[in-house]
C-alpha cells in the first residue's frame, strides 16, 4: 500500500498506509490525523484539507485544476507555491512516500 | 436497558435550553426514540458524523411523504412538494451527485474569497441604517437584509428586488423549518403562494440571462453541463435557484443573530473579540459550534437496520442532532463553555459533512467574519436588550426577534 507522511505544524509526524486510489484527505480523516478537516468530503468546496507538499514530490502530482486553484485562494493559512488540497492527491505508485505538511489551522 | 424519560424537544423548556437533556441522552441513550418527534435522536458527535455518510440513511424525505399523503392534501401540496423534491438537499446519489456537481461549479466560480470587500461595504451601509432607524431591531435591520442582499447579488438579481427575496425566503421557511405559529393549512397555503411567485420571478431572471449572459450563478448554471453533456432542465434550474436563495439566507440570518446573542451573554468574550479582531475566524467557528443555526438534520430510513443496539425500521426518521453533537464532552473540552479561543479542531458539525455538507459554508463564514468585527468596532457597547426567545422549530435555532441596545 502506498505510504503518506503527514507532518503537523508542531512537527509531529504520522505515517499512514493509504489504499491505492484513495485521497490523502480521506486517508487522514479515516485515521483521525490532526490538521486535516475535509468538511465537504472531497468536493473542492471547503478548502479545509489544505497541505504544503514537500518540494521533491510536487512535480509528481497532476497539475492544479481551475476548481482547485479557486479553492486554494480560500485557505485559512496563506497559499504557497507548494499548496495543494489533499482531497486532490491520490495515493498511488507515483505518490508513494509523499510528505505533506499541514498548516497551523484549516479555518 | 436504561430507561430515560422521553421529552418533547419542542416543549418550551427544551426549546429554551435542551443541553442538560442532550447530555443525559448522550450518556444513557445515545440512539433514542423520541415519541413526540416520531423519530430516532442521534446525539453523540461520533454517531452524527458517521450518519452523514451512511447510505442506510436517505436524504429523500419528500418522496415518502408524497406517497403517504391523503389524496385531498396531496392535491393541495403537490405543486410545492414537486419543487422541493428536486432540491438536492432531499435527493440521494446519483440524482444528488449530478445536481451538486453543477451547483458546486457555479458556486465556486463566484469566488467567495474575493467578496470580502463588497460585503464589508454592505455591512457598513446596513450598520448606518441600524443606527438611523433607532428601533434597535437587529434581526430586521441587519441580520435579515445582509445575507439576502449577498445572495441576490450572486444570483444576478437587481438590488431593488431584495425585499421580495426576503419575503419568499420567509415563506419557504414556513414549510422547510415548520416555522411560524399558524396552523398547518394556512402555513402551507401561504408557502405555496410564495413558491409560485418565486418560481415566476426566477423564470423571468433565467429568461433574461438566457438572452444576456453574465458572471452570476444563473448564467453559469445555464451554461454548465454535466459529464454527459446534459444541461439542467428549466424545472431543475428554478428549483436549484430557489434552494440556494433559501438556504443562503435564513441560515445566515440565524448565524448572525445567534452570534449577537451568545456574545451578549458572554461579555468577556465579546470584549476579547473587540480588542483583537484577528480572533474572528475562531470566534465564528465557536458560535457555529455553541449556537449554530441548524439544530437537527433529518434522514429517512428505507431499510431495517440496527443502530446502537436499537432496531431502526424502514419508514422511520433519524434525527442527526447537531446541536447535541456540538456539545459532546467526549469531543470538545469543557463543551458547555463558550470560548472564542478554542482550537477549531476537532471541528463542529454545524455545516454537516460529506456529500450534503453545506454548499455555502465558506460564504456564510465570510459573511460572519466580515460582519462581526465591523459591528463591534462601530457599536462597542452593543448588547441584546431583554429576554431572548427561540422559535419552537425542530430544524433551525432561530430567535423570535432580536432587540439590541448600545447603538451610539
Amino acid at each position: 500500500m502506498p505510504k503518506a507522511v503527514y507532518i503537523r505544524h508542531d512537527g509531529q509526524r504520522t505515517t499512514l498506509d493509504v489504499p491505492e486510489g484513495t485521497s490523502l484527505m480521506r486517508g487522514a480523516v479515516n485515521n483521525d490525523v490532526d490538521g486535516i478537516v475535509g468538511e465537504c468530503g472531497g468536493q473542492m468546496m471547503c478548502a479545509t484539507c489544505h497541505v504544503y507538499v514537500e518540494a521533491e514530490f510536487l512535480a509528481r502530482l497532476p497539475e492544479v485544476s481551475e476548481d482547485e486553484d479557486i479553492m486554494l485562494e480560500e485557505t485559512a493559512c496563506p497559499r504557497q507555491p507548494n499548496s495543494r488540497l489533499s482531497c486532490q492527491i491520490t495515493a498511488n505508485a507515483a505518490t508513494d512516500g509523499i510528505v505533506v505538511r499541514t498548516p497551523e489551522t484549516q479555518l | 436497558m436504561t430507561v430515560i424519560e422521553d421529552k418533547d424537544l419542542l416543549s418550551p423548556e427544551l426549546t429554551e435550553d435542551p443541553h442538560a437533556y442532550y447530555g443525559e441522552l448522550r450518556a444513557k441513550d445515545p440512539v433514542h426514540w423520541a415519541a413526540a418527534s416520531k423519530g430516532w435522536l442521534l446525539t453523540r458527535y461520533e454517531d452524527v458524523v458517521a450518519a452523514y455518510t451512511d447510505p442506510l440513511l436517505s436524504s429523500d424525505r419528500v418522496g415518502p411523504l408524497l406517497q403517504v399523503l391523503a389524496p385531498e392534501r396531496r392535491g393541495q401540496l403537490a405543486p410545492m412538494l414537486e419543487t422541493i423534491r428536486r432540491w438536492m438537499v432531499v435527493t440521494d446519489p446519483p440524482a444528488h451527485t449530478r445536481l451538486r456537481k453543477l451547483a458546486n461549479y457555479a458556486f465556486r466560480q463566484q469566488r467567495v474569497s474575493a467578496m470580502g470587500a463588497w460585503i464589508g461595504e454592505l455591512v457598513d451601509e446596513l450598520l448606518d441604517q441600524l443606527a438611523r432607524s433607532g428601533r434597535g431591531d437587529f434581526l430586521h435591520d441587519f441580520a435579515y437584509p445582509m445575507p439576502a442582499t449577498v445572495i441576490a447579488r450572486m444570483m444576478g438579481a437587481p438590488r431593488e428586488d431584495r425585499e421580495k427575496f426576503q419575503r419568499w425566503s420567509d415563506e419557504l421557511a414556513l414549510v422547510a423549518f415548520s416555522a411560524g405559529g399558524e396552523d398547518r393549512a394556512a402555513r402551507h397555503a401561504r408557502a405555496l403562494a410564495g413558491i409560485s411567485e418565486l418560481q415566476q420571478y426566477l423564470a423571468g431572471l433565467i429568461d433574461r440571462r438566457r438572452r444576456q449572459s453574465g458572471d452570476d450563478m444563473i448564467s453559469l448554471l445555464l451554461n454548465a453541463a454535466d459529464e454527459d453533456g446534459d444541461h439542467l432542465t428549466d424545472a431543475e434550474l428554478t428549483a436549484l435557484c430557489a434552494l440556494i436563495l433559501f438556504a443562503g439566507h435564513e441560515t445566515t440570518t440565524n448565524l448572525l443573530c445567534n452570534a449577537m446573542v451568545v456574545l451578549s451573554r458572554h461579555p468577556d468574550q465579546m470584549a476579547l473579540l473587540a480588542a483583537d479582531p484577528s480572533l474572528v475566524n475562531r470566534a465564528v467557528e465557536e458560535v457555529l459550534r455553541f449556537e449554530g443555526p441548524i439544530k437537527v438534520l433529518t434522514r429517512w430510513v428505507f431499510t431495517d437496520h440496527e443502530r446502537g443496539g436499537k432496531l431502526i425500521k424502514a419508514g422511520q426518521r433519524v434525527f442527526l442532532v447537531q446541536q447535541s453533537a456540538n456539545r459532546d464532552d467526549e469531543v470538545f473540552a469543557d463543551a458547555g463553555s463558550f470560548d472564542i479561543r478554542r482550537p477549531t479542531q476537532p471541528l463542529h458539525v454545524a455545516f454537516g459533512r460529506g456529500a450534503h455538507a453545506c454548499l455555502g459554508a465558506q460564504l456564510a463564514r465570510i459573511e460572519a467574519r466580515v460582519a462581526l468585527p465591523r459591528l463591534l468596532e462601530r457599536f462597542p457597547a452593543i448588547h441584546v436588550a431583554g429576554h431572548v426567545t427561540w422559535k419552537p422549530n425542530m430544524a433551525s435555532r432561530a430567535v423570535t426577534g432580536l432587540r439590541v441596545e448600545g447603538l451610539r
